[in-house]
């Protein structure tokens, strides 16, 4: 398991919900949801390994 | 490793750097407003107890109040253009330096209808009218900058270390 990547993802998240707040607190919810949306597909991006790995596990172990 | 931490550096000193020049722009707005505001109350009383030429006025007022480059520019255009034309020039070559919005120059470019060529009656009416519509810019540019320039700031940096964790 890549110790780096769950880094990457927790230095993401972090920033991202920073963001979120100032956004929110600046009265910009709209911005504020839009930048939590696209740091979810940031990291759903960096996570298209691991999640194809996932499901080809899932496939093996209950023989799909 | 000591490059990537130098690369990392210069990119949150850019992202920064942006942010705090888009804060730095709304503070330069709401002072370029206030500034005008005072040379235009010293324009009414020039006009009303001096009855002065218009182009000694503009270059009294670069040499006391206003944004200098503004009013020089607008005296130097003065003889060949006009009043009305040359503030209008000078309002929009100087735009970008002194941050103004596209709501603000429209504001200053009414001035150009009556400025030295009316009555001295019309024209102070006129000068009390865009001064009040000043103060209402004055008063949206300093909430914007009240709720923006912190968050464009912060922003700054938060997308320079975003960038840097995405890269690393």
């Amino acid at each position: 398991m890549n110790v780096d990547l769950i880094f990457q993802i927790a230095g993401v998240g972090i920033v991202v919900a920073v963001l979120n707040q100032l956004l929110v607190r600046s009265g910009r919810e709209e911005q504020a949801l839009l930048t939590t949306i696209a740091g979810l597909v940031v990291v759903l991006f960096i996570l298209t390994q691991q999640i194809g790995d996932l499901f080809s596990t899932i496939k093996s172990i209950f023989q799909l | 490793m000591l490059y990537k931490i130098i690369g990392g550096g210069l990119i949150i000193a850019a992202t920064t750097v942006f942010g705090c020049s888009k804060a730095r722009a709304l503070s330069e707005r709401v002072n370029s407003l206030l500034r005008i505001k005072t040379a235009l109350s010293v324009l009414e009383s020039e006009i009303i107890f001096s009855a002065n030429h218009m182009k000694r006025a503009f270059l009294r007022l670069a040499d006391t109040v206003g944004p200098a480059f503004l009013f020089r520019e607008a005296a130097a255009r003065l003889e060949e253009d006009g009043v009305g034309k040359a503030w209008r020039d000078a309002v929009d070559k100087y735009r970008k330096k002194l941050c103004l919005a596209d709501e603000d120059v429209r504001m200053l470019k009414t001035l150009s209808a009556e400025l030295g060529m009316t009555d001295r009656e019309n024209q102070v009416k006129n000068l009390r009218r865009v001064a009040a519509l000043l103060d209402t810019a004055l008063i949206k540019a300093r909430e914007e900058y009240d709720r923006s320039a912190r968050l464009y700031r912060s922003c700054g940096i938060m997308a320079g270390l975003l960038v840097v964790i995405l890269l690393v």
